[in-house]
């Protein structure tokens, strides 16, 4: 399982928003957020992304991708 | 030569009689991104085309300027682009390597068979009345030279050619006439990459606004040059994670500036240059993983965000922005909100003072974002309705921009496209990103091509013959999202993430 993270140096350019297949990117004060209920863990807004604000981490098999902290990078 | 004739603090220049380089179907004025698309939609589609550019490359601010972010909706000759920039390792995360994006222009062009003049600068319009344009007047290393054509493309970002032509043109902020911070890019090599991306100042102060604050306070800047606008982007191609990588960063900014007077563009240029030098200083002392770096180059154009804009057949509205209003002529779609580099001091300003319903409200698309609130505070941000608190809308379709403000009100056989195009001031700040003025240039491209297929002016073209020649060449303008009125559009929709 995969879990897709948006962190602080999201410049708000909102490129993730338009690219996400799933509309699961949202945006709040400081940065764009994604909805792990809504997402399809395609990597279409990693790629999109212009400041390399996204990343990806492996999750355990049995693990929620709503879980807070992903464990492993990958 | 010309005698010395002078009267009244002016120099006279006599009737000259000048060359004429040939006559064209369609002249595209400025090779930025908005002349690549239009060139080549009109050579693309049997017209024999002009291509002028005052600098040595096309791109524009893509590449010459070093923003090497192209932002927006890649559909048609952006996606084209794109994929031509992915063969050759020069695009990843929609960041491109400036040097492989001008050869890919280059190679597009000649391809398409338009005719290029690089180094030639555009300095009056030749009009058959005084509603009809019919060639331009350029200037470069043969001297002063005429061309004539029958349909013109301004996409100089200024729009010279229409204000030459005679057409009302507006500029900057109608409070007080001042345009948009004004920006010189550059770019830092022996960046280690992986090391910043994981270092803690990335994660507590991603923005360097307390790191900033702070070096202002202790004298390691001498002054607030900006204070979050540090973008920095990833060039691609380079070799990666061993300490060599390249980022390019648009972080100076001029303010107060003059975008159209000559002097002090050269003020911009020499202030940008020397911001360049502070920040690589500064950004070498203070930035984890950049410890060893160095300043590769600045951009030789200056990033101008907003200038003249010509008074079309309609004017976008910032109203239209904020509540995606439609059109039945929409020929592109933009994604971006309302974002206007602060024209007299730090940071940017993602908010517009807009009359609804007979209140004053500050609208935003995405909420309590940018630089500065409002006067009253981030509270009274509403959206476009006027909705503020928990009532708030994010805005969540973009912005249409119709035909109509590709074409200029007061002449004829005149098109404009890129970010000059008919918009108010601060719908002009949503609609001037490198795909958006791309998409408009391959719209103006088509358009010409057409009116000159019909027998028409460009005013006059059926807007749905020009919708489904730029939906055939694979355009977004709106099928996705909203539908075209009068159109099928179900085969032409964009799903997943084709949409950008």
């Amino acid at each position: 399982m995969k879990k897709y993270v948006i962190d602080r140096g999201c410049k708000k350019c909102c490129s993730c928003l338009w690219a996400c297949p799933a509309q699961a990117i949202s945006l709040t004060r400081d940065t764009a957020v994604i909805d792990q209920a809504k997402c399809r863990r395609c990597g279409a807004c990693v790629e999109s992304c212009p400041t390399e604000a996204i990343s990806v981490y492996d999750l355990p098999a049995q693990t929620s991708p709503e879980s807070e902290n992903p464990p492993t990078k990958k | 030569m010309i005698p010395l004739n002078y009267r009244n603090g002016r120099i006279i220049n006599p009737e000259i009689a000048m060359p004429c380089l040939g006559d064209y179907d369609v002249i595209v004025c400025g090779g930025g991104m908005a002349g690549f698309g239009a060139a080549l939609a009109a050579a693309r589609q049997g017209c024999k085309t002009l291509l002028l550019e005052r600098e040595s490359a096309l791109g524009g601010l893509a590449t010459v300027g070093l923003v090497n972010i192209p932002l927006d909706f890649a559909a048609g000759i952006s996606r084209e682009m794109l994929d031509r920039l992915n063969e050759v390792n020069g695009h990843w995360h929609r960041n491109t390597d400036p040097e492989k994006h001008k050869l890919i222009l280059d190679r597009m062009v000649t391809e398409a068979g338009v005719d290029l003049l690089l180094v030639s600068h555009v300095v009056e319009a030749i009009m058959q009345d005084d509603r009809t344009i019919c060639g331009v007047v350029l200037e470069n290393k043969s001297g002063r030279q005429a061309v004539l054509g029958k349909r013109i493309i301004d996409c100089t970002g200024d729009a010279d050619v229409a204000f030459f032509a005679g057409c009302e043109t507006m500029k900057g902020r109608p409070s007080d006439g001042k345009h948009q911070a004004c920006s010189l890019e550059f770019r830092l090599g022996g960046v280690n990459w992986e090391k910043y991306r994981d270092s803690d100042l990335k994660k507590n102060d991603p923005q360097w606004i307390k790191l900033i604050a702070k070096a202002v306070d202790d004298g390691a800047l001498p002054y607030m040059i900006d204070n979050h606008l540090n973008w920095l982007t990833h060039v691609p191609g380079r070799p990666q994670h061993c300490n060599q990588d390249e980022v390019s960063i648009c972080f100076s900014h001029s303010r107060n500036c003059k975008p159209l007077c000559a002097k002090d563009l050269t003020r911009m240029y020499l202030e940008g240059r020397e911001q360049a030098d502070i920040l690589s200083k500064f950004i070498r002392g203070h930035i984890p993983g950049y410890e060893n770096s160095y300043l590769i180059d600045t951009g030789s154009l200056l990033g101008v965000r907003e200038s003249r804009r010509v008074v079309g057949e309609y004017i976008l509205k910032t109203l239209d922005v904020v509540r995606a209003n439609t059109f039945e002529d929409t020929i592109t779609l933009t994604g971006h909100h309302l974002d206007l580099h602060n024209p007299d001091g730090p940071g940017n300003i993602k908010w517009a003072e807009l009359e609804i319903d007979g209140r004053t409200c500050y609208v935003s698309t995405i909420g309590k974002v940018g630089s500065w609130p409002p006067p009253g505070g981030w509270d009274v941000i509403t959206d476009g309705w006027g909705r503020s608190g928990d009532d708030f809308q994010r805005k969540v379709l973009p912005t249409s921009i119709p035909y109509r403000s590709l074409v200029p009100r007061d002449v004829d056989n005149l098109l404009v496209a890129g970010r000059c195009l008919s918009a108010e001031f601060m719908a002009q700040a949503c609609c001037r990103l490198i795909l958006a003025c791309l998409n408009m240039g391959q719209a103006a491209g088509t358009a010409a091509a057409l009116s000159l297929a019909k027998g028409l002016t460009p005013r006059q073209i059926d807007r749905k013959e020009l919708q489904l020649m730029l939906l055939e060449a694979g355009c977004e303008i709106g099928q996705s999202f909203f539908g075209v009125p009068g159109l099928e559009t179900e085969k032409y929709k964009f799903t997943g993430n084709n949409r950008q």
